[in-house]
């Protein structure tokens, strides 16, 4: 119908546009249909795995179900505790353990007379002969919170640290710095005495133990770890023993400390291509690696090490 | 100002581009403190520019997107996609070439990408543009750039019904998120997912046995510490549920914060990247038994006594129907 010249036009552009209209609503339904789609999607399908879904490495040895019966006393490798002599002499370190309701810290170092237990609840730090609390292995045994004498009360810290003081020590409590880099074993049996306990309490195949020391080739081992790293306090100690129990002067450990986040020290992580893993330990001979045995060895340490060297010496 | 505008094809085109920024801008919306904290993580640019260039991104793929709904100046749009996608695929190799592999962020926690894959979506994004030009080329030539880029034609109406409601909805969502009660949405969790694959370092249990509260706290959070009270008093008055508190960083940060709050609980750790993941803000705490999510108190920590209640330990059906009888 005419309406003019205007509606017309009107009507002819109309016309021509109607199929293009029309295929840009069918587009749009579609666009949608696909949005609507992409909504209800639930999220185990929509969403990849989590970064840092691997399995909880949950406890140094192994996490202790719920229906088996925690150990007392736990430790804590996180912590240190510092004793500062009033007098300015060096500090000396001590070890923290917890206990297994987390209602107390102990402190203890075999170079110092007492041990002391502070009862977060109350505040309290009570001493006990440190002769009374070590056992033979090294380990605190269960003590009596009640008893012992009170000889402070600590303070805590926005910071992070707790405080106490005698007449003659200073005490802080305060996260342990991580260990990065070459770490001589004596240092770090000082500054992480637990890993001294688990190398001395360890008891290696005496099978593999003989098969290592009859090695003729220089083995220069380097075991990346990290003191943050749960299994390595397994691991570590395990290969320390193997190779202390050998007697092979041809055996050599080399205990690189890797920082948390995987960086440092850059230098060992990027000649062994190695840390990323923790622990690894890279078996060398003459400066060529040989083998490696990352996180969890096959059977025991000692038993992966040796097939690593027969492999390679054809022992 | 000729053109084939209502080229069919063009505005599919056009289309499918907006689907992806809509996805990207409303996933980013969400959580703009995740996106802030990535683009961060990135390392490209200073940490202080990170909130202004999330909100920029955000708007920008919107308006994109609602320009793409409409179709107006889709020149304009289309050249301004190719030149955001450049940007991207020169942040992301930026960052690559210094040895950051984290994801963009572009999809929250939609998608986790790698570098490469940004780089081949990006580069797909801007062939798809490019041809999308290609088929809107004027069967005359423009008398200048400009004229080139805002050549347009009529709008239906119908077309601004569906793109300002969308801008709309986007815009208050993004000023008004964090007060929103969407957590489950943006993060993707709700009661009966299973979290059993929750990994933190520092704790000595496994999460997936019995009742287990987790409580993500951190650090400059009043919330969290107004909330340490609460899980002391779980930890004490439960006795078939255990308490662990989850603190982004590394051990060291976990003991700081044990040593200031002398929980009587355990306080684990996780990479803050990891940890962001199962929260939008802290504190936030689930109840997990065997594993599976039993309630989400997002951006806080229970009372006691609620806890307590919901990890009652189950009697056996005998029991029940005797005390019923």
């Amino acid at each position: 119908m005419a309406l003019g010249p205007g509606t017309d036009r009107i009507a002819r552009q109309w016309r021509r546009g109607r199929p293009h209209e029309a295929a840009q609503l069918i587009s749009l339904l579609i666009l949608a249909l696909l949005v609507l789609g992409l909504a209800s999607l639930s999220p185990a399908q929509a969403q990849p795995a989590r970064p840092g879904t691997t399995a909880t490495p949950a406890g140094s040895q192994g996490a202790p179900s719920a229906r088996e019966e925690a150990p007392y006393w736990i430790e804590n490798a996180e912590l240190e505790a510092l004793a500062q002599p009033t007098s300015g002499e060096s500090p000396s370190r001590g070890e923290v353990f917890d206990s297994a309701d987390y209602q107390h810290l102990l402190l203890v170092s075999p170079s110092w007379q007492e041990a002391l237990l502070l009862t977060l609840g109350t505040g309290d730090v009570r001493s006990y002969p440190a002769a009374s609390i070590l056992g033979e292995d090294g380990r605190p045994r269960r003590v009596d919170p009640a008893a012992g004498t009170v000889i402070a009360s600590f303070a805590t810290h926005a910071d992070g640290r707790i405080t106490f003081g005698t007449t003659d020590l200073d005490y802080t409590i305060e996260p342990a710095p991580p260990l990065v880099g070459e770490i001589p074993l004596a240092v770090l049996f000082a500054r992480q005495p637990i890993y001294a306990r688990r190398s001395a309490a360890y008891q290696p195949d005496p099978a593999m133990v003989a098969k290592l020391a009859g090695i003729a080739e220089d083995v220069d081992i380097v075991a990346f770890f990290g003191t943050w790293c749960q299994i390595c306090k397994k691991h570590l100690p395990a290969l320390i023993s193997t190779i202390d129990h050998a007697s092979n002067p041809h055996l050599k450990v080399t205990p690189i400390a890797v920082s948390e986040d995987g960086a440092e020290p850059a230098d060992w992580i990027e000649a062994c291509g190695a840390g990323y893993a923790t622990p690894t330990f890279v078996v060398r001979i003459d400066g060529e690696e040989v083998g490696r045995i990352e996180e969890e060895p096959r059977g025991s340490v000692e038993a992966h090490l040796v097939d690593i060297l027969a492999g390679a010496t054809g022992h | 100002m000729k053109f084939k505008h209502s080229n069919p094809a063009a505005y599919l085109l056009g289309l499918l581009v907006a689907a992806v920024l809509v996805v990207a801008a409303f996933t980013k919306a969400g959580d703009p403190a995740l996106f802030i904290d990535q683009i961060t993580a990135h390392g490209v640019t200073p940490p202080s520019w990170s909130p202004f260039i999330a909100y920029f991104f955000i708007a920008v793929e919107l308006l994109a997107a609602a320009g793409f709904l409409v179709f107006i100046w889709p020149r304009l749009v289309f050249c301004g996609t190719i030149l955001m996608m450049l940007v991207f695929i020169v942040v992301t190799a930026l960052a690559w070439a210094m040895g950051n592999t984290n994801g963009c962020g572009c999809f929250g926690r939609l998608v986790e990408r790698g570098p490469q894959s940004v780089i081949i979506e990006d580069a797909i994004v801007i062939l798809v543009s490019a041809l999308a030009l290609w088929l809107l080329r004027s069967p005359e030539r423009e008398r200048s750039f400009g004229r080139w880029l805002v050549g347009s034609a009529r709008v239906p109406a119908w077309r601004w019904v569906i793109a300002v409601p969308l801008i709309l909805a986007a815009g208050v969502l993004t000023a008004f998120g964090p007060a929103l009660p969407i957590d489950s949405a943006v993060v993707g969790l709700k009661a009966g997912d299973d979290l059993s694959d929750l990994a933190l370092s520092g704790v000595r249990f496994p999460l997936d046995d019995g009742w287990v509260l987790v409580a993500l706290v951190g650090p400059d959070c009043p919330a969290c510490d107004a909330g340490v009270p609460a899980l002391k008093e779980v930890a004490e008055q439960a006795q078939d549920l255990r308490v662990v508190a989850a603190h982004p960083g590394v051990a060291a940060d976990a003991q700081a914060w044990r040593l200031r709050h002398l929980p009587n609980f355990p306080v684990a750790y996780q990479t803050p990247r990891a940890l962001r993941q199962y929260y939008r803000a802290l504190p936030t705490t689930f109840l997990l038994c065997d594993g599976v999510i039993r309630r989400i108190w997002w951006g806080r920590i229970p009372p006691a006594s609620e806890v307590v209640e919901m990890a009652r330990p189950l009697q056996p059906a005998a029991a029940r129907e005797t005390q019923e009888g």
